[in-house]
């Protein structure tokens, strides 16, 4: 049955070896070329333009992206799989080896669509319970109240495609004239604003779009929009690198209005204890980083510490030590958060092909010298 | 092995002076003055001696005349500078030898800086290759002169004049000398600090003589402390308090240590050592040198002087420049074997085995050596790296040899062990290659476990390029095919060896960076190198399998290969980018691309030829 399901056409092809070298030559080409790519325009740039895309273009020549080669070899995989390979002893290793490849090639299509990356930066003694997105921004709508904040949040993508969007809680039309990956923001002090009815925490009077940065982090994104409740209309400018809030009439009397990094919210809530850079003796350079922190998990509160090679996980999420600042005003430590469902399909598949291939080589070294005897 | 490193040690001992085995805490290291020196020495000459007019003198005989004496070692070629670009630009005369003496700079002084001055206000992203030269001859220059005033407090200096035999005499000053010295100056703090007091409120106009000068000294005592401060030789360990640190001479005076008796009395070893120095009397300064690290060692346990000390024996010993020469030698006894065609030479094979063997043990005692003297694994950094592949092909061919007994595993050996030898020293960072690592890296785990497992996979994958190069040349001399078929097996299995190291070692990295850094892969241009090597030998293996490759083809592979390891190793360092580009090195990238353009040239020449001569198709 398996044998003459392989000599279908589209299988013929699927389970063909030559397919396999020819997506390993265009995986040797992309990684090449990907990697010198890197050095102009940065490793975000590099991994949008070959990794995460199903063709590069080359002028006007497509060539296949990193996603398209891994999917036709996941395919190319299951079907040598299901269709080729003999269940031999002598092939015992091989089996084990592919289907260890399968699973480290699942697990990085889950982590690729199912992971979410943050960052939490504190400063010693401030604590949190969400992450912030790198990559994604929202337009954050909330009104004080004297025990809980509740935020109406529009992701940024709906503010780059919607022209109009309805804010029911709060009775509000946005209208969309503008949005802006990256931008810059120039603002005035000028009295003509209150004129001109644009209102914007920071005086901000123009916002201007720029081209995207090849760090990803260092986008700050721009809206131009007019905020309409009732019969009053407000023509507003909202830049990424605002921290006060815009004040706004809205049903519930005054609406603060931030443009600001996606928050996730967290299981758990995060204090900074303490951050202590322990340097080489005598020396500027940084032998260990490590934040001290106190975990408030559902009430139960407890301290671990976060430092290289050294992270903590919780509820699948994972805090790592990234970076830090240390100034006049104090130390501040930033935790990159991931939150990955994929998590451990690396380490099983890495397990199960490692010891695939070494089955695999030891069988065949035992197999010559018995025929050899 | 504790015994072992005891007898080496004892050994190393019964040649070292005490003036070498004074241990100095450098760039956040604790090594001995011999190691400091040389380490200085070659990253500001080049070299690790340096030659005077008369004699060829060692490195920490060129830093005793540097910090003990005014200007002995000013005349010295103790600069390297290649470009003579550089020199034209400073206004000083070239010299073919590429060395210059601080009395050859120093008159260019303000343009060095000047220079260096304007290139720190580029990005450093803009600045070219000769501007990093500019700066870095800057540093040297600053760093030679902040040597040259390690003990600038002992020599009479004239901005501590006092001519007045009365104020000699009252103050407790030598008389007759008019000149002191700051040491001598500083030492009258406590009256300075009385008078200072008395005259603080008093208008200057009422400041007597005496109290004016008292002042005039004060201010500079205390200008002199503040500008010598971090000065380099920092040679005094310190258990103040619990706190654990090193401090230089300078910071013993400035920071009012010198009423900690042990402290004075180290001080003044110190001194004596300076003043015997100058004065020729080597024996007595050796005798100086013994007191002050008897006196530092018996009161500072918590320093492992053992360990430190290993590292004179390790740079006396030289153990993989002299593997170097024996793979060396043993190379051309194995290649002067191949014009013996009739029987095989025995005698030959014998001593060319030896040299070897005799080479791969200096090289393992070199790594041993490494491991103890850093408490490391054997792989931390781009040098290591190559002493440790290097020393893996040795192992891997002399394997080879001893079940062949042909000549092929000894060729293997010898050469890679000779080539990786020699990329080893010509690629030795700056001065330490046993320096401090960056927190990311300070974790022995992963260092013994993915490191070891990735650098042995690049070992695998170029041993097998090198048996690629044998099976093509055999090919092309029309070899029998029972010689070439064990040498395309012998390949075939160091590749193999070579993909599952690098496999496993490739997850490995994965997993230590998403202990570290929180993802398993994020294509940084190391990681794509490690991947290109697994890439690269899965198309091999898969081209058999598809029926693309023949034996000659997969012997091409398997040399691009090794282009494909140098990219991954340390071409990917050349770019400059990425999480991993810890190991920085500028000026290899022509030298590899080299490399790379005429491996593929030969490749092109041999794989055709050696396809026709054994009427045999490459793919």
């Amino acid at each position: 049955m398996r044998r003459k399901l392989a000599k279908l056409p589209i299988l013929k092809i699927f389970t063909s070896q030559k397919l396999t070298v020819i997506c390993l030559l265009c995986l040797v080409m992309l990684t090449f070329w990907g990697t010198l790519y890197q050095t102009n325009y940065g490793l975000w740039a590099a991994q949008e333009k070959f990794f995460r895309s199903w063709i590069v273009w080359m002028g006007y020549l497509p060539f296949p992206g990193a996603k398209l080669v891994i999917w036709v070899m996941t395919i190319n995989l299951i079907c040598v799989c299901l269709f080729l390979f003999k269940f031999k002893f002598a092939k015992l290793g091989i089996w084990i080896m592919h289907l260890g490849l399968l699973s480290l090639l699942i697990g990085g299509g889950i982590t690729h669509y199912f992971a979410v990356e943050s960052q939490i930066t504190l400063s010693e003694g401030a604590y949190t319970n969400s992450s912030q997105s790198l990559e994604y921004w929202e337009l954050a709508v909330w009104t004080d109240s004297a025990d809980t904040k509740r935020v109406t949040s529009i992701p940024d993508n709906m503010l780059a495609s919607e022209p109009s969007i309805l804010l029911p809680k709060q009775k509000t039309t946005l209208s969309i004239q503008s949005y802006f990956r990256n931008s810059a923001a120039y603002a005035s002090s000028s009295d003509n604003i209150k004129y001109m009815k644009i209102t914007s925490a920071s005086n901000i009077v123009e916002i201007e779009k720029r081209d995207m940065n090849d760090e990803i982090e260092r986008n700050k994104p721009g809206l131009n929009a007019t905020w309409i409740f009732e019969n009053d209309t407000t023509f507003i400018k909202f830049f990424g690198g605002e921290v006060i809030p815009t004040e706004l009439p809205c049903a519930q009397g005054t609406c603060k209005v931030l443009l600001r990094r996606k928050h996730y919210p967290l299981p758990f809530s995060v204090k900074l204890v303490d951050f202590v850079k322990d340097n080489y003796t005598n020396s500027d350079m940084a032998k260990s980083y490590e934040s001290t922190v106190e975990i408030d998990d559902q009430g139960q509160k407890r301290n671990v510490k976060i430092f290289m090679n050294n992270p903590f996980r919780a509820h699948g999420y994972t805090l790592f030590q990234a970076s830090f600042t240390q100034d006049a005003d104090g130390e501040t430590s930033t935790f990159s958060t991931v939150l990955n469902p994929g998590r451990l399909l690396p380490y099983i598949s890495s397990i199960i092909s490692g010891v695939g291939l070494a089955i695999h080589f030891i069988l065949m070294s035992w197999l010559k010298r018995r025929k050899k005897i | 092995m504790r015994i072992i490193l005891l007898l080496l040690c004892l050994f190393s001992l019964s040649f070292s002076s005490s003036w070498e085995e004074l241990v100095v805490m450098d760039q956040g290291r604790n090594k001995t003055v011999d190691a400091y020196a040389r380490q200085i020495l070659k990253r500001l000459s080049g070299k690790q001696t340096i030659k005077s007019a008369e004699t060829k003198l060692a490195a920490q005989t060129w830093l005793a005349d540097l910090i003990f004496t005014k200007n002995k070692a000013d005349s010295l070629p103790s600069f390297q500078i290649d470009n003579p670009q550089i020199a034209d630009a400073y206004g000083i005369n070239r010299k073919s030898s590429r060395r210059y003496s601080y009395n050859d700079l120093s008159p260019a002084s303000f343009k060095i800086q000047s220079y260096a001055e304007e290139i720190e206000k580029k990005e450093k992203d803009d600045r070219s290759l000769l501007d990093k030269e500019f700066l870095r001859i800057y540093a040297n220059l600053k760093y030679y002169e902040s040597l040259k005033d390690v003990f600038k407090f002992l020599f009479p200096n004239a901005a501590f004049t006092l001519k007045d035999t009365v104020l000699q005499n009252k103050w407790g000053l030598e008389p007759k000398k008019d000149i002191y010295s700051f040491w001598e100056i500083f030492s009258l703090s406590p009256i300075f600090a009385k008078s200072v007091e008395k005259i603080a409120m008093e208008p200057k106009t009422n400041w007597g003589y005496e109290d004016s000068l008292a002042y005039e000294f004060s201010q500079i005592l205390y200008e002199w402390s503040g500008f010598y401060q971090n000065s380099p030789f920092v040679v005094i360990p310190l258990d103040y308090k619990g706190s654990k640190h090193w401090i230089a001479p300078w910071d013993v005076l400035s920071n009012g240590l010198m009423n900690i008796p042990y402290l004075n009395s180290e001080m003044h070893h110190l001194k004596h050592m300076a003043e015997f120095y100058n004065q020729g009397r080597s024996k007595q300064f050796l005798l100086s040198a013994d007191s002050l690290f008897q006196s530092i060692s018996k009161r500072s346990e918590w320093v492992p002087f053992q360990r430190i000390l290993t590292e004179n024996f390790y740079n006396k010993l030289e153990p993989f420049y002299r593997s170097n020469l024996l793979y060396g030698f043993g190379l051309l006894l194995a290649l002067f074997a191949m014009l013996r065609k009739r029987s095989f030479p025995k005698r030959l094979w014998q001593a060319s085995m030896l040299l070897t063997s005799i080479g791969i043990l200096l090289h393992t005692i070199g790594i041993l050596l490494r491991m103890y003297i850093s408490e490391r694994p054997p792989v931390t950094n781009l040098y290591e790296t190559f002493v440790f592949v290097g020393w893996t092909c040795v192992i891997f061919g002399l394997i080879i040899e001893y079940r062949k007994r042909d000549f092929l595993g000894l060729r293997m050996a010898s050469f890679s062990g000779l080539a990786l030898g020699l990329l080893a020293l010509k690629n030795a960072p700056e001065g330490d290659t046993m320096g401090v690592l960056v927190a990311v890296l300070d974790s022995n785990f992963w260092l013994s476990t993915h490191v070891i497992t990735i650098t042995l996979g690049y070992a695998g994958t170029i041993g097998a390029g090198v048996l690629g190069h044998q099976y093509l040349y055999q090919c092309i001399v029309q070899k029998s095919a029972e010689i070439r078929k064990s040498t395309y097996e012998n390949m075939m299995g160091v590749l193999a060896f070579g993909l599952c190291l690098s496999f496993v070692g490739t997850i490995l990295g994965g997993i230590w960076a998403d202990q570290s850094w929180g993802r398993f892969w994020g294509w940084d241009p190391k990681e794509n190198g490690a991947l290109l090597i697994v890439l690269w030998i899965a198309i091999l293996y898969h081209s058999r399998l598809a029926g693309w490759l023949k034996p000659v083809g997969l012997a091409a592979g398997a040399c691009i290969g090794i282009i494909i390891v140098m990219l991954a190793w340390f071409g990917i360092n050349l770019l400059g980018v990425g999480l991993h580009s810890y190991g920085f090195t500028d000026g290899a990238a022509t030298a590899l691309l080299t490399y790379c353009g005429l491996q593929v040239l030969a490749v092109f020449i041999l794989a055709p030829w050696a396809a026709h001569r054994v009427g045999q198709k490459i793919l």
